[in-house]
């Protein structure tokens, strides 16, 4: 059953202390010197924001590099990591990216182990938005508040926060209170506010709209600039590559983010390649996301976050191909 | 019963017990099949050279002791395979895939068509068919080489296989020795028995693409056709991204699929 608190704003950085003196790792948004907002590991509560942040917290739980084994001497040695950590400070968008992750990782024939070690170690604390984000289109698919999938969610209703508690892992009774029916009652408007703030896509059949011959590919094609940024930005992309590094008498087995927009994605020994072109390649990135994910688990694989229409340094925008194939213009 | 799973990202060690050459580019490794296990016809496995990388490669022939594969050098995996000798170790993943369904074909006529390297597959297939040759019906072989010298396993095609099924070879450029047939693989297609066949293509995806116009032209349906892909694969377990076709991955949905399930797919027969 879930149960319902409030926290004091002015309580927040006391009580994530408070956890960090109890020795969790906790990893949240944090603002940089520069003014970048990104989802890191925090040793100062001071440094906690609560915004979203630019990459989100995928690497924490799939990480952008890592060692997959070792090996020395003819023999393999796995890397493990088992840090129970708190992730404190999630959207919604990036949370709903773990569970279709964990639908491809962990739910097939063969588990993804180092992701589910990663996973099943992570407490969730997450922060529904109450404002709409400048690109996120979320209203789209599963809206700025989760159902579970959570530990705590913290829901900004002014002075304080409303807080979701699945369990009572993390509650505290020194910096939690009821909530009352009006508190509830400010979460829901504000949670609504977002509904209203934010444009709804035509999402509805665009997989039996979207089509391979169309002038958009190589319009969009030649634009792209093969960054890879929308994938790496993604929440819901999980592609990676597997490649050996020497160093001393050891060898790594590395595993690392790889990019459908990349030429060497799809690239075979001699040179032959499916995907010959960026319009090809862009086909891959939109149908996998509109087409394939929803015949193959009957949802589409986004989040409505936003990030890969910030990050595209050209401007790609996936909410206009939504649109455009739904009879818009480009 | 609850399932424990392992990490499957981890390799097993195994020595290379013999190598021989098969073609000045193409050479057969005999590995320890240290996992016992018999893979189905068609399967294959992540074969690791440490420091350098993992690849996918078919298997050829396999027993309780042995895994027998053969491999063509055409890039940095397999360049650095051939750099290794009797007694070195590699690492083994698998197998893999879902392999042909070959108990479905059971009382069926078949018909193999392999081009250059996409022969060891089929050996895998010719491997069930040998020992139980009762359970099929008229079996035949169409192989197709670059030249007489680029044929894989000579001693298989002419003499061990045409004592138990219809073996006819064909090479693109002939040398003064080969007293055979001349032409691409197609060109033996009037020579195929029965065209209520079942038929297995393994080769470049260029010979994929006109054995099946061709046989299509012939009356044979697309639902008689099975068809086994290669794809760039970094897991060979259906979650890296790399082998996508379409929906399917190459991978765990494949590497054999019947062609009329993935007729239309955009990216089939690239090239």
């Amino acid at each position: 059953m879930m149960k319902v608190y409030k926290i004091s704003k002015d309580k927040l950085k006391a009580y994530l202390s408070y956890l960090l003196n109890k020795g969790y790792s906790i990893y949240g948004p944090v603002k940089t010197t520069s003014g970048d907002v990104i989802f890191s590991k925090i040793e100062d509560p001071e440094h906690f924001v609560d915004e979203k942040s630019t990459n989100g917290p995928k690497s924490v739980v799939f990480p952008e590099r890592e060692i997959i084994f070792r090996y020395r001497e003819g023999k393999i040695i796995e890397e493990k990591s088992d840090e129970r950590r708190i992730l404190f400070g999630t959207r919604t968008c990036e949370i709903e990216g773990f569970r279709m992750l964990d639908d491809v990782l962990l739910k097939g024939k063969y588990k993804d182990i180092s992701y589910e070690r990663k996973r099943s170690n992570s407490i969730i604390v997450n922060f529904a938005c109450t404002k709409a984000c400048k690109y996120g289109f979320c209203t789209t698919f599963q809206g700025p508040k989760l159902k579970n999938g959570f530990s705590l969610q913290f829901i900004d209703i002014g002075d304080d926060y409303l807080v979701e508690a699945m369990n009572e892992e993390l509650i505290v009774p020194e910096y939690f209170t009821e909530a009352s029916e009006e508190d509830i009652k400010k979460a829901e408007e504000n949670i609504n506010n977002v509904y209203k703030e934010m444009e709804q896509l035509p999402i509805k059949d665009i997989e039996k709209k979207i089509k391979f011959n169309d002038e958009i590919w190589n319009k969009l094609g030649n634009y792209c600039i093969n960054c890879g940024a929308c994938n790496y930005s993604c929440p819901t992309c999980f592609c990676f590559d597997v490649y050996d590094v020497k160093i001393g008498n050891e060898i790594l087995r590395i595993r690392e983010w790889d990019s459908c927009l990349l030429e060497g994605f799809s690239r075979l020994a001699g040179f032959n390649n499916p995907r010959k072109d960026n319009a090809s390649r862009l086909i891959q990135r939109f149908y996998h996301k509109l087409v394939y994910h929803k015949l193959n688990y009957g949802y589409y694989l986004c989040t409505g976050c936003g990030r890969c229409i910030e990050q595209c340094p050209v401007n790609i925008d996936i909410r206009d191909v939504i649109k455009y194939f739904s009879g818009g213009e480009l | 019963m609850m399932q424990v799973y392992t990490n499957e990202m981890l390799p097993k060690t195994v020595r290379i017990l013999k190598i021989c050459d098969e073609t000045p580019d193409t050479k057969t490794f005999i590995l320890e099949n240290i996992t016992k296990r018999i893979p189905k016809p068609g399967q294959f496995y992540m074969i690791s050279v440490f420091g350098v990388g993992e690849f996918p490669v078919s298997f050829g022939s396999a027993n309780e002791n042995n895994l027998l594969i053969t491999v063509k050098k055409v890039g940095q995996g397999t360049g650095a395979l051939f750099e290794l000798g009797e007694n070195d170790i590699v690492g083994l993943r698998g197998p893999y895939g879902n392999g042909f369904p070959i108990e479905e074909f059971t009382g069926k006529n078949i018909v193999l068509i392999g081009g250059g390297i996409g022969i060891p597959p089929l050996r895998s297939v010719m491997e069930y068919i040998s020992q139980h040759r009762n359970e099929f019906g008229y079996v035949q072989l169409l192989y197709g080489a670059r030249s007489p010298k680029d044929i894989v396993y000579k001693d298989k095609l002419l003499k061990d296989w045409p004592k138990i099924i219809d073996v006819k070879l064909t090479v693109d450029v002939p040398d003064e020795t080969w007293k055979g047939h001349v032409g691409v693989v197609t060109t033996l297609f009037d020579q195929i028995k029965n065209l209520d066949s079942i038929f297995l293509i393994v080769g470049p995806e260029i010979m994929m693409r006109y054995s099946v116009l061709e046989l299509k032209k012939r009356g044979v349906k697309e639902s008689q056709i099975y068809l086994s892909l290669e794809r760039k694969m970094k897991c060979g377990i259906g979650i890296c991204g790399h082998c996508n076709l379409g929906r399917f991955y190459v991978c765990k949905d494949g590497p054999v699929f019947r062609y009329d399930i993935i007729a239309n797919e955009r990216e089939l027969f690239y090239g």
